[in-house]
């Protein structure tokens, strides 16, 4: 077995085990019903206190082939409303980017927390989409409004 | 009695308080404190104590089927410890030969004691050389003294490591507490995962960064190198998130305590289950 599947594995033992409280994390099936272990969808609740809260957004992982020399890719659903993330829904951080601080050490369960630091604290230094980015900058109200709209989207039960 | 004989006054026939060191006897205390075999001999003890003890770690590291056996390991460091004990103690008579209250006797140009320079020894209020020695014996029994002992045994390399060892196989989850620091802010130390960072799996054949002190599964970090040599930057950098420092395959050394946790663990893990199976 590769170290690929190997940590996956792991990583999904692990998670099983034991997650932290509001998030779920699950590998996809496969058209014949198997599980894809390279794929996953997660959920990332929204912090408390924060314009994000009641809500639990939805995200998929991507693991490439060499992970975890490479990073997952995260991505929320397209044109999700954050400054960081690309219209395509991918989500940039560093510890995501494998010219920057992304290390094979990291686990699933720093990456779901670390997507949930982002969501309240936008980086400023590397916008990824135009509507959230000026918002955020300039129109602080309307940049709350919209958030408070996502979160009603994506409110959790 | 006649009357003259009363007359000699007995104050001066008792002995003077300070009483001349005679050289025959400085020479036999030098010759006796200054003795250079007995070093020689702990010295050629400890290492005898520590190629053993070697040997046996080799012999058993490389037996995966054999356990380390405890008791043995505990007498080897009980000998070693006996023998740092043996040179701190042979240590303290140099120094009190060496003290220049001490070896400034050997330097003394003094006459014998005799009826006629009795008198003049009488006015002397010099210690004795018993009495600089005893002022000197009762000094390295201070604290500030017995530290020295714990300096030492804190030096010895072989010593901690045999500790270590010992530590690890009582406790193979458990972070080595740091003699150094405060103990009572050690009370609580961490747990130390056995697992490689990097499959998440347990080890097999760790090994662990100099640089770092990061411990990896050997192929997994191999693999790791791998990508970095053909990476743009040609480095790779230690994959424990938040360390700054490079892994360079130079570098790597076996991690014996980690492979003596994983061994231990696993023992004390199918001890557990073979009790579950009985009961």
């Amino acid at each position: 077995m590769s170290l690929n599947q190997i940590r996956l594995q792991e990583e999904r033992k692990q998670w099983r085990k034991d997650h932290p409280f509001g998030f779920y994390a699950k590998p996809m099936k496969t058209a014949d019903g198997s599980l894809d272990l390279r794929q996953w969808t997660a959920g990332i609740p929204g912090k408390q206190n924060t314009l994000w809260a009641n809500a639990v957004y939805p995200i998929t992982i991507e693991f490439p082939e060499e992970y975890p020399s490479k990073p997952p890719k995260v991505r929320f659903p397209a044109n999700f409303f954050h400054p960081n993330v690309y219209p395509s829904g991918t989500v940039c951080l560093s510890i995501l980017n494998e010219e920057q601080d992304w290390r094979p050490a990291i686990t699933l369960k720093q990456i779901v927390l670390g997507v949930q630091d982002l969501l309240d604290t936008p980086n400023d230094e590397s916008p990824a989409q135009e509507p959230a980015y000026r918002a955020y900058k300039k129109d602080r109200a309307l940049y709350e409004k919209k958030v408070k709209e996502q979160a009603k989207k994506y409110a959790s039960a | 009695m006649s009357d003259s004989e009363e007359e000699v006054p007995t104050m001066e026939l008792k002995l003077p308080d300070y009483l001349p060191l005679k050289s025959e006897l400085m020479r036999d205390f030098e010759k006796s404190f200054h003795n250079r075999t007995i070093p020689d001999i702990i010295k050629v003890q400890t290492r005898q104590i520590q190629e053993a003890a070697e040997k046996y770690i080799q012999y058993v590291l490389e037996h995966p089927q054999l356990d380390f056996d405890e008791s043995i390991l505990s007498s080897f460091e009980k000998s070693l410890e006996n023998l740092i004990r043996s040179e701190f103690e042979f240590s303290k008579l140099e120094a009190i030969r060496k003290n220049p209250s001490v070896s400034a006797f050997a330097s003394r140009e003094e006459s014998d004691l005799t009826l006629d320079s009795l008198e003049s020894y009488q006015n002397i209020t010099k210690p004795n050389f018993s009495d600089v020695i005893e002022e000197q014996y009762l000094e390295m029994k201070s604290p500030k003294y017995s530290k020295g002992y714990k300096d030492l045994i804190h030096k010895h390399k072989f010593y901690n490591y045999l500790n270590d060892i010992l530590f690890v196989i009582r406790n193979p989850e458990d972070q080595i507490p740091d003699e150094n620091e405060d103990e009572e802010l050690n009370v609580s130390g961490g747990k130390i995962s056995l697992k490689d960072p990097l499959s998440l799996n347990y080890y097999s054949d760790p090994v662990r960064s100099k640089r770092c002190k990061h411990t990896f599964e050997r192929s997994n970090i191999e693999e790791q190198l791998k990508r970095g040599e053909a990476s743009r930057e040609r480095i790779t950098h230690c994959p424990i998130a938040a360390c700054s420092q490079v892994i360079n395959r130079a570098d790597l050394e076996a991690d014996v305590l980690m492979i003596i946790r994983i061994r231990s663990f696993q023992r004390l893990h199918n001890k557990t289950r073979d009790v579950d199976t009985v009961i």
